[in-house]
Parts: C-alpha cells; sequence; structure tokens
C-alpha cells in the first residue's frame, strides 16, 4: 500500500520540479515587467540589469499625427541591442518596431505610432533590452490618437 | 504491461506538471518578436493596366503606401511627401522610381478611380487594389493593418483606420526600409537617391 503512495508522490514531485525549472529557463531569457509610469506624460525611470533606467518620449501625449523621439538611458552597462514594439492594448495593429541607436550615452531613435485612426487607442510601447540571449521586457501603457 | 504502465505513468505526469506549470506560472501575454526583417516581398494586385506583380518592377525603387480615396488628411499628405521627394530627381532617376498607393477600400475605389487620385499627384505614383483576399494578404505581408471604421453621423458612412508608413523597396525587390508617412520630403529624396 505504501509503495504506489510512494511512487505517485515521486511522480508528481519530478513532474513540478521540470515545470518549474522549464519556466525559469524561459523566463530567465525573456520576462515582461510592466512599469506602471504615465509614460505619455513623463520621464520614466525604473530599475535594470543595466542600472537606473530613464526613459522618454517626445512630444507628450504622443500622437499619430506626429514624430515621436524615444530616448533611453541607462546608468551602468549598455545592452547589445535595444528596440521597441508598439502594439494596440486591444488588438493587432501591424508591426510597428524601431531599432534604437547608441550615441553620446543614450539610445535614440526617431518613430511613429504608424497607424491613422479615427479615435484614441490604448497603446503598450515594449521597451526590449537584449545581450545574447538575454531580454528584459518593460511594457508601458498610453492613450493616443 | 505492467512494467511499462509505471512509466506511461510518468510520461503524463511530467507532461502535466510542465503544461500546469506553465500555464499557472508562465507569461500570461505574447511577448513581442522582432519581425521587421521578414515582412515584405512580391505580390500581385490590380491597376488600371489590368493585374501587376511588385516584381514586374524589378529595377526600381519602388515606395508602397496602404490607404484609401476618401483618406482626409494622413493620405493626401503621404501623397504629397512622395510627390516632392520624387520631383528632386532627375529625368532619367525619375522613370525609375514608382509609387504604389493600394487601397484598402476596393468597395469605393476603382482602379480607374485611383489612377486619377494618384496621378493627381504624380505621374510616377500608381493606384492598385484587390479583393478583400488579396489586400488582406498584402497587409499582413507587409505588417500593416486596417479596419474598417462605422460613421454614423457622416454621409461617408463608414471611414477606414489603417497603418501610415512609407515601405521603401530596392531595385531587387527587398524591403529596405520602413518610412514615417510624413517623413521630410529631402530625407525621402536622399534614401530613394543612394539607389542611384
Amino acid at each position: 500500500m505504501r509503495q504506489p503512495l510512494v511512487v505517485a508522490g515521486s511522480v508528481i514531485a519530478l513532474a513540478l520540479l521540470v515545470g518549474f525549472a522549464l519556466y525559469f529557463t524561459s523566463a530567465n531569457q525573456s520576462a515582461a515587467v510592466t512599469v506602471a509610469c504615465p509614460v505619455a506624460q513623463q520621464v520614466c525611470e525604473f530599475s535594470t540589469p543595466y542600472g537606473e533606467a530613464r526613459f522618454e518620449l517626445t512630444p507628450q501625449p504622443p500622437s499619430s499625427k506626429a514624430p515621436i523621439a524615444f530616448e533611453l538611458r541607462l546608468s551602468a552597462e549598455q545592452p547589445q541591442r535595444v528596440w521597441i514594439d508598439l502594439q494596440g492594448k486591444e488588438m493587432y495593429m501591424g508591426v510597428n518596431q524601431t531599432n534604437l541607436k547608441f550615441e553620446s550615452g543614450s539610445w535614440s531613435a526617431p518613430g511613429t505610432l504608424g497607424v491613422c485612426t479615427t479615435g484614441t487607442m490604448r497603446w503598450v510601447l515594449a521597451l526590449i533590452l537584449e545581450r545574447g540571449d538575454e531580454q528584459q521586457i518593460y511594457n508601458f501603457e498610453f492613450d493616443a490618437r | 504491461m505492467r512494467k511499462i504502465a509505471p512509466y506511461a505513468l510518468l510520461g503524463i505526469a511530467l507532461f502535466v506538471g510542465a503544461w500546469l506549470s506553465f500555464e499557472f506560472f508562465g507569461p500570461k501575454t505574447p511577448l513581442p518578436r522582432y519581425a521587421n526583417a521578414s515582412i515584405g516581398g512580391d505580390f500581385k494586385l490590380n491597376s488600371v493596366d489590368g493585374e501587376q506583380s511588385l516584381s514586374d518592377f524589378r529595377g526600381e525603387v519602388v515606395l508602397v503606401y496602404f490607404g484609401f480615396m476618401s483618406c482626409p488628411d494622413v493620405c493626401p499628405t503621404s501623397m504629397a511627401v512622395m510627390k516632392q521627394a520624387i520631383n528632386q530627381l532627375n529625368e532619367a532617376e525619375r522613370a525609375k522610381v514608382r509609387g504604389i498607393f493600394i487601397s484598402v477600400d476596393p468597395q469605393r475605389d476603382t482602379v480607374d478611380e485611383l489612377n486619377a487620385y494618384t496621378q493627381y499627384f504624380s505621374d510616377r505614383i500608381f493606384g492598385m487594389t484587390g479583393s478583400k483576399e488579396q489586400i488582406d494578404a498584402v497587409v499582413k505581408q507587409y505588417g500593416a493593418y486596417y479596419k474598417f471604421v462605422q460613421l454614423d453621423d457622416s454621409a461617408l458612412g463608414y471611414t477606414v483606420d489603417h497603418s501610415a508608413r512609407i515601405y521603401l523597396i530596392d531595385p531587387e525587390g527587398q524591403l529596405a526600409d520602413i518610412l514615417a508617412h510624413d517623413i521630410n520630403p529631402a530625407e525621402l529624396h536622399a534614401k530613394i537617391a543612394a539607389y542611384f
């Protein structure tokens, strides 16, 4: 009677261990963090593995009618690549991605919302920092039209 | 049979455990994937000259834009930018540049009307459209977007939310750049002239 219980318990423990191991392996490579900062209204500061980050969009608030300048400053080491993915919160809005260039101590690039919309839309801006296989994703939400 | 059962049980438990861990603790929203490198490519649509493909214009620099003729401001602005950039080229260069305005509203925009609309801006800009299936395929291929929006208080009946970008295609037919619809004409001219 005891032997089947021991086997069952061992199997369940092993299964959970494998599941957690797979999850944490995946999480180390790309974890999305939502930054609770109104990026359309202010400069956002947050912590990253590359030190303190200062991220800014101009103009504020952003609009589909005008170009947007993205700028990121990191206080410590620099990642190998920084890029931005803009997507509708409620709906797929096509591919809208911008590579940022590192110059004079900051990552920057011009971009646009790239979509002409009738009403105000909720956007998710994913700021992605990459080095090798490691990827950190910081999500910001804002409204624009 | 009795010897196989524990191994089968172990396999099932491992699968269920891994699935449950991902389901309850894994990421809840799809993570972004860098897709700019995989978009673009050949397409076939209708123009006033019949069915034409992007590959028919191999050797030319092509500017592709998705819009619709009833678009009040963004589309005319984009066409004006393309016109100004093309007009800064010399005659030989102009002959090797083509703007393509793809209408995502084929219900209202016929190829004849599209031709008149685009030629108003430049004789180097051409209109194309197709069936919903054809348009959806090209829109997906280029990572673009459009959506019909009902207008209750307008004689138009509906408008179209749409991508507002200029896709720069090199003479080999490859997507070279994705540009803002209101890019400075001088900057767009420089990007085109770099191929001559």
